[in-house]
């Protein structure tokens, strides 16, 4: 008797909250995939436009033009003797007028650096590295090729990470722009000159641009070159080539469009070193890298009442390898949502706060509710409406209802990605691979978004139970991959 | 309304677009795959007199006389075709080709197309004429830098750059301020357009380096340095003494170095100093290098020392472009072991790998 | 026996403009219209000469000259690199990398034809 009672009890509290919250989680879920929609037709509508234009304002006459301004091409590495050198070739051979590659030896221990002293036929030379960004690693030497003339810099230094390896890479950068790349990173022949347009249409405005990524799995590779897009086999994959394609190209280009881009894939972010050095640089204890120093941009310009502008150029011109198994694949999704918690709380000053325009009412916000809590609804939202559904409270329809907007809905999202995609750059161009897409757009929405949100919350929790521990300050915590 | 009734709904609606979405990428792909036979096949009939044109192979004239007289729906077909190879020769080739255009009337659809309704048929209009190349068009192209289409006003900058236009210079200028909701001209097109114009446009020039809006100063600046204006030079030293924009400064600096005479070069040494911005700094010591006077020298070695050592480097490799005199002097401070020995010394080692020394200059 | 020449550009109007002019003059041409298809062609059946345009998708006319050059059995191939670039750096890079010659779009018929001539006739 007690037990039914209970039950009834427990049946009644949870039926109460369960009105409450299950329409909303509705609508949220139909927020977030109206709002992806609205961005890629922004982007869409970007494109478009870029289309018409190619006649009258294409690559080709960029490229001619006396005002394009320099790049240094910043590659931080650690143990990379097998991809190394065909690396550095195909970086040097980049198409652009003027550019330099800076390989900055973070104290591997395998054979990297022979590698590069044999190919390239390097000498050591008396040079100082200015210290305009402050780093930790003491630097041990500085050699550049016999010649004299090709551009290329290897700076060994001390074994003190990624992120002060790349500050040590803009304190020897000579050119006015900086992009620091992966290693094993494979660049597109026109990736600068595409990267840095917005550079040259607008020199005074234009503090960083971002490029689109995508995955290189699958791909065939010549000489440091993609010569032949393929879709990888494997269902994982090509998962992520779907969210790429959703997220990096045209949710970012959308949020360009709107003027309010905060998030720049870091594997292709091209920085005015100037304005790098007056920010501060890369912050040695931030996970969150690329978002955490557009975010510190965003600040220090609007702070300072400079007229500025971060720009999207919403052109494939970097590959990547994505992770392939799921022990990776969490590794990277913890990393990056710990990484997104972590600049967000940083900058939550910015939050709600009109001073900082569209950043801080829009796109701040949005980041908030829409990506950062996002893996509590993808996960608690359908056990919620499950949960209803057993105890009676909503009705089978309403479920229905909710797979209808939550995972039909996204899927619809996924397809219009793929349809602007095939209207535009239309890189996967075998019929098997764009049925491959379909599937994957489909299987992406069973298990796939759901483990990763769960993966997510994990980066989330360790971020949090590393801040408790410590009283006070914010120190950045190893993290267990 | 009952769920069932909006869950219908809904997944109507989703599936729907669902099966729109996946039509798009189908027809797209078709679409694409059949555009690429279309326009081989039209071009396969008349493809030699084409080609014979584009390749400066018609010499006595008679592929021309072929596609003059070819009837007009076929010549529309065929028009995009002469206009793209147009774009890509010179040379006579490129002359016969806007002679069969203008043949067959196509300066005057061009002219035409400039007051159409639509932006997209202005900026083609405009665009043509560009290529034609032919000075007495430039009136035309003028009055659309104040286009209310962006794209029209690149095309039409481009197009006089490309003609060499050089009463467009102030209208170029123009058309660099954001206004009114249109965004100013893009920097490089400007520069280039002008830099196609020759010395002819140095007053429009100078006038710009006074201008209130920076875009226009910074461009003006860029453009009397590439195009080696010297009678700006007073105005740049101006520019880079009072310039708010730190950009505009640095752009200033950059062309004295290539139209500066002895005042900008001590212009130039003043602005080394240590109470100035870093960027400004290292622009002005390159300058100095690049102007090469004899004044300049103690300056550029007492940078050797300076706590920027990005900055020192400069000045080292400045006094490389000296020759011989720049070379001693290196040699000279490169003595112990203090910072401006070490900045010398890397210039001098650099300068020998180049082989822009010999060793025993450096060791004697 | 006709002398054999290789032209490789993602433009088809520009190969089919370089191989009329070429074909006239009375070579044989082969157009290939990416980077990889050269470097194979070159390697498995050379030609005499091969034109290669810069900027190409993929493997850029550089990637593919640099191939040749660092391949025992091809870096004597003649190379002119079509660019639309005229910078001094650009023709630097384009002489350092091993060109025999270098021709800027757009580009006059005439004037290839010639280094074409010369180019052939100096290293016969």
């Amino acid at each position: 008797m007690f037990w039914n009672d209970f039950l009834e009890s427990f049946r009644q509290a949870i039926s109460y909250g369960l009105e409450i919250i299950a329409i909303p989680v509705l609508i949220y879920f139909v927020i977030t995939n109206t709002s992806l929609m609205l961005l890629i037709g922004v982007a869409a509508w970007g494109f478009s436009g870029e289309q018409r234009r190619k006649d009258f304002a294409g690559r080709e006459q960029t490229m001619t033009s006396q005002l394009i301004q320099g790049v240094s091409i910043v590659v931080p590495s650690y143990n990379e003797e097998a991809v190394i050198v065909t690396s550095v070739q195909a970086m040097l051979s980049l198409e652009y007028p003027r550019h330099e590659v800076i390989v900055v030896d973070d104290g591997s221990t395998d054979g990297m650096f022979e590698k590069l002293l044999e190919a390239f036929d390097l000498v050591r030379v008396e040079r100082e590295l200015p210290s305009d960004i402050p780093t930790r690693g003491a630097i041990i030497d500085v050699h550049i090729p016999r010649n004299g003339r090709t551009r290329l810099v290897v700076v060994r230094k001390e074994n003190t990470g990624k992120t002060d390896s790349v500050s040590v890479g803009i304190n020897a950068a000579v050119e006015p722009l900086v992009v620091c790349v992966d290693a094993d990173s494979i660049l597109d022949p026109s990736a600068l000159i595409v990267v840095t347009k917005p550079f040259a249409d607008d020199p005074i405005r234009v503090v960083a641009t971002g490029g689109v990524i995508r995955a290189e799995n699958g791909c065939k590779v010549v000489a440091g070159r993609i010569v032949e897009v393929n879709l990888d086999k494997h269902w994982i994959v090509r998962i992520q080539a779907v969210e790429y394609l959703r997220a990096f190209l045209f949710g970012r280009a959308g949020w360009s469009g709107f003027g309010a881009l905060i998030l720049i894939s870091g594997a292709f972010a091209v920085f005015r070193r100037d304005v790098l050095v007056e920010v501060g640089g890369l912050d040695p204890d931030s996970i969150g890298e690329d978002f955490e120093i557009v975010m510190r941009i965003h600040r220090f310009m609007i702070d300072n009442d400079r007229d500025y502008r971060v720009q999207f150029v919403a052109e494939p011109v970097s590959w990547t390898e994505v992770p392939v198994s799921t022990k990776v694949l969490r590794a990277q999704r913890k990393r990056w949502h710990r990484g997104l918690w972590e600049t967000l709380w940083k900058y939550r000053g910015m939050l709600f706060n009109p001073r900082y325009g569209r950043v801080g009412l829009v796109a701040l916000p949005y980041f908030w509710l829409f990506e950062l809590i996002a893996p509590l609804v993808e996960i608690f939202g359908p056990v919620i409406i499950i949960l209803g559904l057993l105890l009676e409270v909503t009705s089978a329809n309403f479920v229905l209802m909710f797979m209808a907007v939550a995972y039909g809905y996204a899927i619809l999202v996924t397809l219009f990605a793929l349809a602007m995609e095939e209207l535009t750059f239309h890189k996967y161009s075998r019929w098997s691979e764009l049925g491959a897409l379909l599937v994957a757009s489909v299987l992406e929405n069973v298990g796939y978004r759901q483990v990763t949100a769960w993966w997510r919350l994990e980066g989330w929790w360790a971020s949090l139970r590393g801040k408790k521990q410590v009283w006070g300050t914010m120190t950045r915590q190893g993290f267990d991959d | 309304m009952s769920v069932g009734r909006l869950l219908q709904i809904t997944l109507a609606v989703v599936g729907t677009l669902c099966l729109l979405a996946i039509a798009t990428i189908v027809i797209a792909k078709n679409h694409r795959r059949r555009a690429g036979d279309k326009s081989r096949y039209l071009l396969s009939v008349y493809r030699n007199e084409l080609l014979a044109i584009a390749s400066d192979e018609d010499e006595e004239g008679e592929a021309k006389q072929v596609l003059f007289a070819v009837p007009v729906p076929i010549w529309e077909r065929l028009r995009p075709s002469v206009i793209a190879f147009l774009s890509k020769v010179r040379g006579t080739a490129a002359e016969d080709l806007s002679d069969l255009l203008r043949s067959r009337g196509e300066i005057e659809r061009a002219t035409e197309m400039l007051t159409s309704r639509s932006g997209v048929v202005r900026a083609r209009g405009a665009y043509l004429l560009g290529l034609v190349r032919d000075r007495n068009l430039a009136a035309l192209l003028i009055p659309l830098l104040a286009d209310r289409d962006a794209d029209v006003r690149l095309v039409a900058a481009r197009s006089l750059g490309v003609i060499g236009a050089t009463q467009a210079a102030d209208g170029i200028l123009q058309a660099l301020r954001t206004s009114r909701g249109r965004r100013g001209l893009p920097a490089w097109v400007a520069v280039d357009a002008l830099l196609g114009m020759g010395v002819e446009i140095a007053p429009a020039i100078e006038n710009g380096l006074t201008s209130d809006y920076a875009a226009v100063r910074n461009v003006c600046a860029q453009v009397a340095g590439h195009g080696t204006i010297f009678s700006a030079a007073p105005r740049l030293s101006i520019l880079l003494a009072t310039a708010k924009e730190g950009e505009v400064r640095v752009s200033a600096a950059r062309a004295l170095g290539r139209v500066g005479g002895a005042n900008e070069a001590i212009a130039l040494a003043r602005y080394t100093n240590s109470s100035e911005g870093a960027e400004l700094r290292r622009a002005c010591a390159v300058a100095l290098g690049e102007l090469g006077r004899q004044e300049s020298l103690d300056t550029l070695v007492a940078l050797l020392g300076d706590d920027d050592r990005r900055l020192a480097q400069l000045a080292a490799s400045s006094l490389i472009q000296f020759g011989e005199v720049g070379i001693a002097k290196l040699v000279a401070v490169a003595v112990d072991s203090s910072p401006s020995a070490r900045a010398a010394q890397g210039a001098l080692d650099l300068a020998k790998l180049r082989g822009q020394i010999t060793t025993d200059a450096v060791d004697s | 026996m006709k002398t054999r020449i290789l032209i490789a550009d993602d433009d088809k109007d520009m190969l089919d403009v370089l191989a009329f002019k070429l074909t006239q003059a009375g070579y044989e041409v082969v157009c290939v219209s990416d980077g990889l298809a050269a470097l194979e062609l070159i390697e498995s059946n050379p030609p005499r000469l091969a034109i290669l345009d810069l900027m190409m998708s993929g493997l850029s006319g550089l990637d593919v000259l640099r191939k040749v050059r660092a391949n025992e059995a091809t870096k004597n191939l003649d190379v002119i690199l079509l660019t639309g670039r005229t910078g001094d750096s650009d023709v630097d890079a384009a002489f350092a990398t091993g060109a025999n010659d270098y021709i800027t779009k757009p580009v006059s018929p005439r004037e290839l034809l010639h280094r074409v001539n010369a180019l052939l006739a100096r290293s016969k």
